[in-house]
């Protein structure tokens, strides 16, 4: 790629992603913007944290557009469109952008979406009502900081959301769902009532669309902590009351009829659909369009490739997705790029470049450049589908793979499996350990020596430079169904194949002749729901085909995928009955199945029945989605790899700067089924992610480490092993020659948690010592911030005003991370005279260095408690959570800490007369 | 390792009264370990002294060092220039280097700022339990590698009291009964045999009955 050019168009997340990831491999990068600034139109989003982080991923935008404009070799042109495009006989583009014609070997399309505009449905009353908004409204009123109800000139007692406008909606022609604004009303819904804890929330919803490690945690949390109230209702009008508040109208499922309710804030939660330019861009490239107008794939396996040599897509201008999967699709278009270009010089190796300070999403203060030798094989634990994908891009790579352990798929991919086998077979690339079992893991990323035992004990070590964990996930029948395993006509919907298996396999479990009777239960949690939902409705239709009646049984219905939407509306058209339940369904004993299950839909209906519409259905079949848990040895491996383990016990921690696939050790890395994204496409994304990142690694054989790292003392160090148990990273070992501490300069990650914990203060972190940060701490009141956060916070914060006649003389302090403040900094903040001190980072499990800000809130209660006990105001030091894009937040903090300075005044005392 | 625990505030700042000038002295070993006074703790200690100074609009001139090992006469004298010239010193070490450092430097006022513990581990990162009292006569072999003299509350050596309920002793909860730990363990083992020899009342002239100890090894005197 030395002398590459790869033209970017979009500016978006998945543009900068591409962008960033196909510089940091060594392209020459042009970045063409239609808009005048980067982000696109997540640049307006805002942080969504309450109390906690909610995943919201909206700081990682941020991110991306500081690392992008960091980056000289990415040349960035906003306010340009592409005017025109000619395919060159020898490869590649001509392109005319912003009056320049820019050669290049590949185009990656990122052109994002446009929102769909509310107005369209004029019966909701946008820009009629002043007491509606769309969602894109309340964004930057959330980011803008200050009181929604101000903002919008409006009180806000009950605030109402409205789902789907403009999704699943075959009147406006978007018969699709949109797949993110579930998440997003449901974390704005959190972070209103964080800012506005008197108000009562409700939310208007067809089906709960979940994303995310553990969806229902965060719409429990929802429900409990904050009293979002969900209806399930899809409200046909807002009118106005004469009050001026609005009228949303909706069919009350209790009462069976169109009922009014007020509210003073109304937000329509608008979907995504194409952008503007894309049939533009379709037609110049000839590429084609799916039905909706997104850019259709030319084949499913490798989602970015549109079938025209040279032309790639990614993000939202391929269909809906959020953030994390947009950031994900830069990453897998780049690589997409690579691919090729290693196709095209058939017979040479990739010429990888060096991952210069390009571990993902993670800007790193510099460091002593050394190259370090590392092993270019790749360790593959688990003979799935994602870990024999990943292998196979590995070897593309110029990668050594060696897989370890048994087969596991995921459902509906058997096919997908045998062709993979075979190719893993026959990939002198790629060795197969069947029956393998990691027992010990030894080294650091670069260097890993693992210990396998195979089958009969025979014990093996193998040398590795990344480890990709594939392991899969285990299935089992949900618990409200567990008793049903194993009995007559009951079957698993994993058992029955892919689609195109005949549904005779109902056949075998059909009592008798007569009934052709099957009940699909999808019974799951949120996320297992989004991977299978697809397969219940493939089973459903298949057994439509067969002449069966056909009855699914499920909370929601699940269609966040896409084409899912189409598959739902045409079973339903051919008869199948959808019953979503509120009280989990009974299945009475007996010789027949009996399915007892109450439709609220049916409520009114049921006059004289006992419980109102219940129904009593005689299965011929009951056909149960398996719910997904981890596989049954995840917490032993766990402890092998010292990887940690999140929400439900999959591998990876719930920290949106790990997505898609990273663990809290460099160059290991989870994916697919073992770290709960259990479905076919997404486990097929994860494996491309994860093979680039561990080619980009370790791919060279070389790794050029020139990012800030702790560095131990050895003489001073007492070896008590302080670092090594806090590394939130596990990059610290012990050097048994110098019987002293040693850290890892491939692992660490440079958040300098180890230099503030360690007793004996011998680890210092290169670029930001000890002596460093003291050297910026002058007598006044002092802020330290986090770099990934609150500093960028604060810086635009600043830029916008005279900062001295908003906050005063305040002295901000840059740390890598808050884990990086030592309780020693913020005494002498104090001794040094001032008058308070502030600390201010990322949300709980939002730290970019995983668990830095805990340390610190550690850290702030120490140094609070110290100061007590000499008889020094406790509440002048400070802590305070601040997302990057938080700048009327930080504004906040920062005039809060001075008005407690100025409250209190010095600490030090006037000699007494 | 030895364990130690910093003393109250209010403690060491009563003690140093009158002095303006107080030399801050940690220990490289056991106490920087155990996170109660080593180069981290010296810097947190000498900055809290000079703030209640400033609290109380006193001028202090507070001296840091840290020191390899407190108890050995080698690294103590690195302390000797200076030293003198403070009101005091504050050693963050365990009483034993509180005591060298005073006997190697008479005339010096030597004020301990910790309180030594107990012979223990860290159980987890942040707790440190108590594990063995030194009492010279160790019966660990008897017992399943878990001592009944320091770890239960009676030291007894012939089986729990009647206070062993559910696992645990009857001075707290938060105490498992030695007893019941060692049972455990030598039921494991298979040697619940060790158990019926009795132990013979414990020889304590091993331990402080005859005085302050000492080892004395002639074959590594010089």
């Amino acid at each position: 790629m030395e002398s590459s050019r790869v033209v970017v168009v979009g500016a978006g997340v998945a543009g900068m992603s591409a962008a960033r990831s196909l510089a940091a491999a060594g392209a020459r990068v042009t970045l063409v913007e239609k808009g005048e600034r980067l982000g696109g139109m997540a640049a307006d989003y805002a942080c969504k944290g309450t109390d906690r982080c909610n995943k919201c991923n909206v700081c990682l935008v941020h991110e991306l557009v500081r690392d992008v404009k960091s980056r000289p070799d990415i040349d960035v042109m906003t306010g340009c469109t592409v005017d025109w495009a000619e395919a060159l006989p020898s490869g590649g583009y001509r392109l005319k952008v912003g009056g320049r014609e820019v050669g290049c070997s590949a185009v990656v399309l990122a052109t994002g979406f446009e929102p769909f505009d509310a107005s369209a449905r004029p019966e909701f009353g946008y820009r009629v009502h002043p007491a509606v908004v769309t969602a894109l409204d309340l964004e930057k009123a959330l980011r803008d900081g200050g009181g929604i109800g101000e903002r919008f000139g409006r009180p806000i007692g009950s605030v109402a959301f409205v789902q789907c406008v403009g999704s699943r909606d075959l009147q406006q022609g978007r018969g699709y769902c949109s797949r993110v604004c579930c998440m997003y009303s449901l974390r704005m819904a959190r972070a209103v009532r964080h800012r506005h804890p008197s108000a009562e929330v409700t939310v208007f919803y067809m089906d709960f669309q979940a994303a995310g490690k553990d969806p229902a945690d965060l719409r429990r949390r929802a429900e409990t902590e904050d009293g979002v109230r969900f209806v399930r209702a899809r409200p046909s009008e807002v009118a106005s009351a004469p009050d001026g508040r609005a009228v949303v109208w909706f069919e009350d499922l209790d009462g069976g009829r169109c009922r009014p309710a007020e509210f003073d804030l109304v937000i329509l939660a608008v979907g995504t659909g194409p952008g503007r330019d894309t049939r533009t861009l379709a037609d110049m490239f000839g590429l084609g369009l799916d039905e909706s107008g997104f850019f259709a794939p030319a084949d499913p396996g490798d989602a970015t490739a549109t079938g025209v040599p040279g032309v790639f897509v990614a993000g939202m201008c391929r269909g809906p997705r959020d953030i994390a999967e947009s950031v994900a699709d830069g990453e897998r278009a780049a690589l997409a790029v690579l691919r090729e270009e290693a196709a095209r010089r058939a017979g040479q190796r990739l010429a990888l470049s060096l991952p210069v300070g390009t571990w993902p999403g993670r800007r790193v203060l510099r460091g002593q450049p050394e190259t370090i030798e590392v092993s270019s094989t790749v360790l593959v634990l688990g003979r799935t589908v994602e870990g024999m994908e990943a292998a196979r891009i590995l070897s593309d790579l110029g990668c050594r793979a060696v897989i370890v352990g048994e087969e596991a798929h995921p459902d509906g991919s058997s096919g997908l499996a045998h062709s993979l086998l075979a190719r893993v077979d026959e990939d002198s690339s790629i060795d197969v350990l069947a029956g393998g079992r990691l027992v010990r893991l030894d080294g650091q990323a670069g260097g890993f020596r693992a210990t396998i035992e195979g089958p009969g004990g025979l014990v093996s070590e193998i040398c590795a430079g990344a480890l990709i964990v594939a392991t899969g996930y285990r299935r089992e029948f949900p618990e409200a169904a567990r008793g049903l395993a194993g009995r007559a006509c009951v079957v698993g919907l994993s058992e029955l194949g892919e689609s195109g298996v005949p549904w005779a396999v109902g056949e075998e479990h059909r009592k008798g002749g007569g009934g052709r009777r099957a009940v699909i239960w999808v019974g799951v949690r949120p996320d297992t729901a989004r991977a299978v939902f697809r397969q219940a409705i493939l089973a459903a239709l298949s057994a439509l085909a067969a002449g069966w009646e056909v009855y699914v049984l499920c909370p929601e219905v699940a269609v966040a995928g896409p084409g899912d939407e189409e598959l739902y509306l045409e079973a339903r058209r051919q008869g199948a009955v959808f019953v979503k339940y509120e009280e989990e369904p009974e299945v009475q004993a007996g010789s027949a199945l009996r399915v007892l299950v109450r439709d609220p839909c049916l409520g009114a209906g049921g006059a004289g029945d006992d419980v109102p519409g219940l129904l009593a259905i005689d299965a011929d079949v009951l056909v149960v989605a398996e719910e997904a848990y981890p596989p049954p040895d995840a917490p032993e491996l766990a402890r092998v790899l010292q990887v940690n383990t999140g929400p439900l016990g999959f591998f990876q921690d719930d920290n949106v700067n790990l997505l898609p696939v990273l663990t809290n050790r460099r160059s290991i890395f989870a994916v697919g089924g073992c770290r709960g994204a259990t479905g076919v496409a997404d486990a097929m994304a994860d494996a491309h992610v994860a093979a680039y990142l561990a080619a980009r690694l370790v791919g060279t054989g070389n790794l050029h480490v020139d990012w800030a790292t702790a560095r131990v003392d050895q003489d001073k160090c007492a070896l008590c092993l302080t670092c090594v148990r806090t590394c939130p990273h596990r990059a610290v070992g012990v050097d048994d020659e110098m019987r002293a501490a040693k850290i890892s300069r491939a692992a660490c990650w440079g958040c300098g948690v180890c230099t503030s914990e360690c007793p004996g203060k011998a680890i210092a972190l290169e670029s930001c010592s000890d002596d460093e940060v003291l050297a910026r701490v002058r007598p006044a009141v002092t802020a330290f911030c986090c770099d990934h956060s609150a500093l960028i916070a604060a810086q635009a914060a600043m830029a916008g005003l005279a900062a001295d006649d908003a906050v005063g003389d305040l002295n901000i302090v840059s740390v890598p991370c808050t884990g990086k403040v030592d309780i020693i900094h913020l005494l002498k903040a104090f001794e040094r005279g001032a008058e308070a001190v502030m600390v201010a980072g990322c949300f709980d499990e939002g730290c970019h260095f995983l668990s830095g800000n805990r340390r610190a809130l550690l850290r702030v209660g120490q140094a609070a408690s110290l100061l007590k006990a000499v008889g020094i105001e406790p509440e002048r030091v400070r802590f305070y959570h601040v997302g990057p894009d938080m700048s009327a937040a930080f504004l906040e903090a920062a005039q809060e800490t001075m008005q407690v300075a100025r409250e209190l005044g010095p600490v030090m005392r006037r000699r007494a007369g | 390792m030895i364990v130690a625990e910093r003393k109250s505030l209010d403690e060491i700042l009563a003690m140093l009264q009158g002095c303006s000038r107080v030399l801050v002295v940690g220990c490289g070993t056991c106490v920087t370990v155990c996170m109660a006074g080593g180069e981290k703790e010296v810097g947190v200690l000498a900055s809290l002294l000079r703030l209640a100074a400033q609290r109380e609009g006193r001028t202090v001139e507070i001296g840091e060092t840290t020191i390899e090992r407190q108890c050995e006469w080698e690294f103590v004298d690195g302390l000797a220039p200076g030293i003198r010239g403070y009101d005091a010193v504050l050693s963050m070490g365990c009483g034993a280097g509180v005591q060298t450092i005073a006997q190697r430097f008479g005339g010096v006022r030597v004020l301990p700022a910790l309180n030594t513990k107990f012979i223990g581990i860290p159980e987890k990162q942040g707790m440190w339990v108590e594990m063995c009292l030194g009492c010279g006569d160790c019966v660990l072999d008897r017992t399943g590698g878990i001592c009944p003299v320091a770890r239960c509350s009676k030291g007894l050596l012939n089986g729990p009291c009647g206070g062993s309920q559910g696992g645990k002793c009857e001075v707290s909860k938060d105490i498992d009964c030695a007893w019941q730990l060692i049972y455990d363990r030598l039921a494991s083992l298979g040697r619940l045999d060790l158990l019926e020899a009795e132990f013979a009342p414990k020889d304590w002239s091993k331990n402080r009955d005859g005085g302050p100890r000492k080892v004395l090894r002639e074959e590594v005197m010089l």
